[in-house]
């Protein structure tokens, strides 16, 4: 290539006035400078690098997790340093017998990470209770009181023990309402297995295992992506009233009054779990009620017209 | 090697005005390389990925290198290897706008594919220090550090990479 320097000093910006002179009087210039000036138009897409930073805080938080050690000079007191962690972790497992809890309130959800990652959603007035100690043997069980959804990493058989019957799985997302005398599983995603005193029985997605009033039967339904309550509604399903009175006083704190109605007749609904005006139209208007409210004390009534 | 600093990459607001003055010219890069933006995008995210896990063991001053190193050998272990074309803005001539007679038009328009095909056809290591000097308006010392190589060795790939340019377009 002729001329290469002054080209590639062109190129760089530093040319001094006279070389330029000099430089575009060459015969090739023309040329040179087409492509020099084109390419610069190659137009590579701008990046929002607030909203591309976003994105990567979130790959970044599952890194987070890991612990940074700064990296000392000999290896092995990295591996004793991580021994140490290992037991100190593990004696703290051992020895907090008694099992992480979490406690709903009326009107909460509350949503708590278990040891192996897996996920639990908490409706209100519920709790849940963990076995530690057995828990590192490879048996991942946990108590539950009330309703749940539950997403479960992979791995081990998942238990969860309520009074009314135990659901099993490996890895899958389900919920679990276990309230009084109703007891119901729903399956989100993967297999779940259910047992109920000598029954027992297999969910595949989309399908549902009810017990009310001593009697199981297994629905089947289109596949879900997660419980009502989730988005903060309550759905049911040709359910007695007053179960569906009992999943109100849940969610607003409040006591309903109803021994003026008949509370064994079945609902199919849904009522927002935030507004409570709302919540009572939705459930009294299709069933001809009325009600009225007193303070924390909502008293139900057949509708007077 | 150890980061005794107060200015260390482990700490989030460092990190983060690191990835704001680098991301755009990181993701340029790695689309020099592959000529695909989503996965120049990803091969960028994956590697300040990278930094941020290994953030206690390199050196602020080392970080611009590490990064694009790091490009460059997540695009060589990516197994799709393709031509590399990319797009002139549709209707870019803002420029040009006395020029606008329809014969001028259509003579810019060929140019242009004739330029993209001719910088499909540099080799890789041309390519992207022709395009970091010419669209990310680098100066060589500073694609040298960036890229861990000589200015020299900058200077004679682009030399290079105009040779064949205009070797590939004969008739300008």
């Amino acid at each position: 290539m002729k001329n290469e320097k002054l080209i590639l000093k062109w190129l760089n910006g530093n040319l001094t006035p006279e070389e330029l002179e000099a430089f575009k009087k060459t015969e090739d210039y023309k040329a040179y400078a087409k492509i020099a000036d084109f390419s610069k138009e190659l137009k590579p897409e701008l990046l929002d690098t607030e909203q591309t930073y976003q994105d990567l805080e979130k790959r970044l938080q599952s890194v987070k997790k890991e612990p940074k050690v700064i990296k000392p000079n000999f290896g092995w007191v990295r591996y004793a340093a991580a021994a140490v962690v290992a037991v100190l972790i593990s004696t703290w497992f051992f020895l907090g017998s008694n099992g992480i809890d979490t406690k709903t309130g009326f009107g909460e959800i509350a949503q708590t990470q278990l040891p192996d990652d897996s996920e639990v959603i908490l409706n209100a007035g519920s709790s849940l209770t963990i076995d530690e100690k057995n828990w590192d043997s490879g048996n991942r069980k946990v108590n539950l009181n009330g309703e749940a959804f539950f997403k479960v990493t992979k791995g081990k058989k998942f238990t969860v023990h309520t009074s009314a019957g135990d659901v099993q799985v490996l890895g899958t997302q389900f919920n679990v309402k276990e309230r009084d005398s109703y007891f119901e599983v729903h399956c989100y995603e993967g297999r779940v297995s259910v047992t109920r005193a000598t029954d027992s029985l297999i969910l595949e997605p989309g399908e549902r295992y009810r017990f009310l009033d001593g009697t199981g039967e297994k629905i089947t339904g289109l596949p879900d992506a997660k419980p009502a309550w989730l988005d903060k509604e309550s759905l049911f399903d040709a359910v007695p009233l007053e179960l569906v009175f009992d999943e109100m006083q849940r969610q607003f704190d409040i006591k309903i009054e109803a021994s003026a109605v008949d509370t064994r007749q079945l609902y199919s609904g849904g009522f927002s779990n935030t507004d409570l005006q709302l919540a009572l139209q939705s459930v009294c208007i299709p069933l001809n009620l009325s009600y009225e409210i007193e303070d924390a004390v909502v008293k139900i009534s057949p509708d007077a017209h | 090697m150890k980061n005794s600093d107060s200015e260390n990459l482990c700490k989030e607001p460092t990190y983060k005005a690191f990835y704001t003055s680098y991301a755009q010219g990181a993701k340029n890069f790695a689309l020099y390389k592959c000529g695909d933006e989503a996965q120049a995008l990803d091969l960028t995210q994956e590697a300040f990925v990278k930094i941020w896990q290994n953030c206690a063991d390199i050196d602020l001053s080392k970080a611009k290198t590490y990064l694009f190193t790091t490009i460059n050998n997540l695009f060589l272990n990516a197994v799709k290897h393709q031509k590399v074309m990319l797009n002139f803005e549709k209707n870019n001539t803002k420029k040009d706008r006395s020029f606008q007679d329809p014969e001028y038009i259509l003579e810019e328009k060929e140019f242009k594919a004739q330029l993209s095909r001719a910088i499909a056809n540099l080799t890789e290591a041309q390519r992207e220090v022709f395009l970091m000097n010419r669209i990310d308006g680098k100066k060589y010392r500073e694609i040298a550090e960036t890229l861990d190589l000589s200015v020299k060795a900058v200077e004679k790939r682009m030399s290079q990479a105009l040779a064949s340019l205009r070797e590939q377009i004969p008739n300008i």
